[in-house]
């Protein structure tokens, strides 16, 4: 048969970067398929209307949505497709996907993290694995990828510090905001362990990507300077400078040919024109993320796979998982302090960088013993317009003419606002999932993506102790209050799981490569492998574990010719 | 639900409008949206009426105060003209404006037996306190039109609100950079 490449890669995001460079590099010809534009540097612009406030990196609703289905308040499971109500799951669809828009908050994950289950042991109700790798397979990948995606910081000696091969990060960390110095000096007090957070953002210019210009807008947007270690800057670029990878932009697959044996043999995509194209490949890897490369599987029968792609026991979609499920705000008026704390506190640009992992084990007589998790501390985000929206609201009442203006004056002017995140492992369980809907369909035919995010109980737990925990941290530091709260409903931008890996087939989708068990030619490297998903953001694992597989490709298919 | 996800990129026709008022409304915009309306080869904005009405709730909902912008300072019914014609809004939200006009007059009419434009300011701010706090279709019409003063009161100038920064002024926020050019906004990308 003629092929049109040697790998095909769907999907251009952290999973697909790391596999299209590496093996482009490596002499492979590649094609990468990606469903959203090829935005560069020029079309990146501290703008909240493009950015956020309409759809510029995502799809439009009406005709390409999800089906999301949530446990109400009247104790009822309830579907709707995203154009109605609930949260959009697109999270960047464009070169490079959501690693353009992502705030670059890495952290590995932790040696236990890797045996939750035989660490922590079973949870009724909740599907936890051990990982079929350990941590010292990944940790030269998380070091590769500190060099690759450029990855600033700073390592500090503490409980939960993570082994490494290497003494410290490549780049020196970016600017921290004088109220770094403050929550160093509070957990100090309370015998806390402040951990500067690693950030994928370059200090300065290093190969042609320019260095952060601390404009105060960095999550949700696409970063104007090059310094946000996105998929696209880092990696796709490396690889279009090869010479041996053509990235095909607005380019949507919408179904995997299988043959006889069982092997994929054609990506079937939609171009820009909406005309239907074809790509054929040894090997194809697919990295849409999560929720879209469990629908891309299960859209995809063959006479191997009558139930989709590697579905022969039904697991795709299973097991889905999410992040951060706690968050808690401290107000800090500028009147509270004295004018040089105050001026400090007002100071624009460079980022808190610190974060708590003093509980990512918690020992505790009220509660247990148990994993934890990550506190992330950030300034809440500057977006003015979405600020502004959430003052109209006075508890249920609709505040207009000069109330409205005074809170708006009073919230702008007189106080910052000090944030915090919790992530913890979101446990995997029957009720969160993905499959195709029934009765909803996209703009061209196909069944949309149906969600079910059911959230186990635990996750509520842990999240109410470690955001108790962040609200007293919050109040150390001289908050005048602190808010804080946890809910069923995930966030959805980071999302994994869906395809685990193991070494069950019929209780994963994928072997310890991340190769189907049952087609030998077809790789998932987004975040779908994660059995679980620790309790740190996702994404340096997700460039980590891409690396690896890719790796794991090249010695499939042997010296180039 | 964020409001981004109400406005999602889709073309649509605003019905309901006097085409008249398509040339006067585009005088005041920016190139690049001009540029961009006008690729539509048939849409109306708001009549005459409507778009005095409109008007006239905004200024009730966000009044020029002694040291606040009001909406007319910052251009809120051309800016909230432009948004809901531009290419690929929700068509669920330009209908709950327009939609909303006929009920606020409907309303106006029915407690006080003339037109909103009509109203004393004692008049206007009980009907509107009623409608928010009474009716939900009041209720989500007064918030989407709050939301899009909002917009005009704090998004880049390039986008025909917020006129040389009036807004980030007044809550002395300071924006990002770099700040977009007109032809790399929304709609252009």
């Amino acid at each position: 048969m003629t092929r049109d490449c040697d790998i095909c890669v769907i999907g251009s995001g952290a999973g697909g970067g790391p596999v299209a460079m590496t093996l482009s590099e490596a002499g492979y010809s590649v094609v990468v398929l990606e469903k959203g534009p090829w935005f560069t540097e020029q079309d990146f612009f501290k703008d909240e209307i493009a950015c956020c406030r309409r759809d510029t990196y995502s799809r439009n609703l009406r005709e390409e949505f999800h089906v999301i289905e949530s446990y109400g308040k009247n104790k009822s499971w309830r579907a709707r497709p995203t154009y109605d109500a609930g949260p959009d799951l697109w999270n960047g669809n464009m070169v490079g996907g959501s690693s353009n828009l992502m705030s670059g908050f890495f952290h590995r994950l932790k040696p236990r993290d890797f045996r939750l289950l035989s660490e922590f042991g079973a949870i009724e109700g909740a599907n936890i694995a051990d990982w079929p790798i350990g941590y010292d397979e990944l940790e030269p990948y998380y070091s590769l990828v500190e060099q690759a995606v450029g990855i600033s910081g700073r390592v500090v000696d503490h409980p939960q510090q993570e082994p490494r091969s290497t003494p410290g990060f490549p780049f020196r960390p970016t600017a921290e905001h004088p109220v770094a110095s403050w929550f160093d000096e509070t957990c100090q007090q309370e015998g806390l362990h402040s951990i500067p957070v690693a950030r994928a953002i370059l200090p300065h210019e290093v190969n042609g990507r320019g260095g952060c210009q601390y404009s105060g807008y960095c999550g949700s947007y696409g970063c104007s300077s090059g310094a946000k270690g996105s998929s696209r800057a880092a990696l796709l670029n490396r690889a279009v400078a090869s010479g041996n990878c053509d990235i095909r932009a607005n380019s949507h697959v919408y179904r995997l040919d299988s043959d006889a044996s069982g092997r994929v043999v054609a990506a079937n995509y939609y171009d820009e024109s909406g005309s239907a194209q074809v790509v054929r490949a040894k090997v194809f890897v697919v990295a849409c993320q999560a929720v879209e490369t469990s629908r891309l599987l299960l859209s995809s029968r063959g006479p191997k796979h009558p139930n989709g792609l590697a579905n022969n026991f039904d697991q795709v979609g299973k097991n889905l998982l999410f992040a951060a499920t706690a968050g808690g705000t401290g107000i800090f008026p500028y009147a509270d302090f004295d004018p040089d704390k105050a001026a400090a506190l007002k100071v624009r640009g460079p980022f808190i960088n610190r974060a708590l992992q003093d509980w990512y084990t918690i020992d505790d007589e009220q509660v247990g013993s148990m994993k934890g998790g990550t506190i992330e501390f950030l300034f809440r985000h500057p977006n003015p317009i979405s600020q502004a929206n959430r003052q109209k609201w006075m508890k249920d009442r609709l505040l207009w003419g000069v109330p409205l203006q005074r809170k708006l004056k009073s919230y702008f002017i007189d106080a910052r606002y000090l944030r915090f995140e919790v992530f913890c492992d979101w446990l995997p369980n029957d009720d969160c999932k993905v499959s195709l809907d029934e009765t909803f369909k996209d703009k061209w035919g196909a069944p949309v993506a149906r969600v079910k995010l059911g959230i186990h109980p635990h996750n509520l737990k842990t999240s109410r102790y470690l955001g108790s925990k962040g609200y007293q941290v919050l109040m150390a530091m001289g908050a005048d209050s602190a808010s804080w709260g946890v809910s069923s409903n995930p966030p959805v931008n980071l999302m994994a799981g869906g395809c685990r890996f193991g070494t069950d087939p019929k209780q994963s989708v994928l072997d310890a490569d991340c190769r189907a068990h049952d087609v030998e030619n077809l790789y998932v490297t987004d975040g779908s492998f994660m059995p679980t998903g620790g309790s740190v953001p996702y994404t340096w694992t997700i460039y980590a574990n891409a690396f690896r597989v890719a790796d794991k490709i090249a010695n499939s298919m042997g010296a180039r010719n | 639900m964020t409001q981004s996800k109400q406005l999602g990129r889709r073309t649509f026709l605003l019905r309901g409008g006097a085409a008249l008022a398509t040339a006067a409304a585009l005088a005041g915009l920016p190139f690049a949206l001009r540029k961009e309306l006008t690729r539509e080869t048939s849409f109306e904005l708001f009549s005459a009426e409507q778009r005095e009405l409109v008007s006239a709730v905004q200024q009730h909902l966000f009044p020029k105060g002694p040291d606040s912008p009001g909406a007319a300072d910052i251009n809120a019914i051309s800016y909230l003209e432009a948004a809901i014609t531009a290419p690929g809004i929700d068509p669920d939200t330009r209908n709950t404006i327009v939609n909303g006009i006929g009920r606020l007059q409907d309303a106006s009419r029915e407690r006080f037996d003339v037109l909103f434009n009509s109203l004393e300011f004692g008049q206007r701010e009980p009907l509107l306190r009623y409608l928010a706090d009474e009716t939900s279709w009041g209720r989500s019409w007064l918030s989407l039109l709050l939301y899009y003063v909002f917009e005009a009161l704090l998004s880049d100038p390039v986008y025909g609100g917020n006129p040389g920064g009036i807004g980030w002024q007044w809550l002395e926020h300071q924006p990002g950079f770099p700040r977009p050019p007109a032809d790399k906004i929304y709609g252009s990308l």
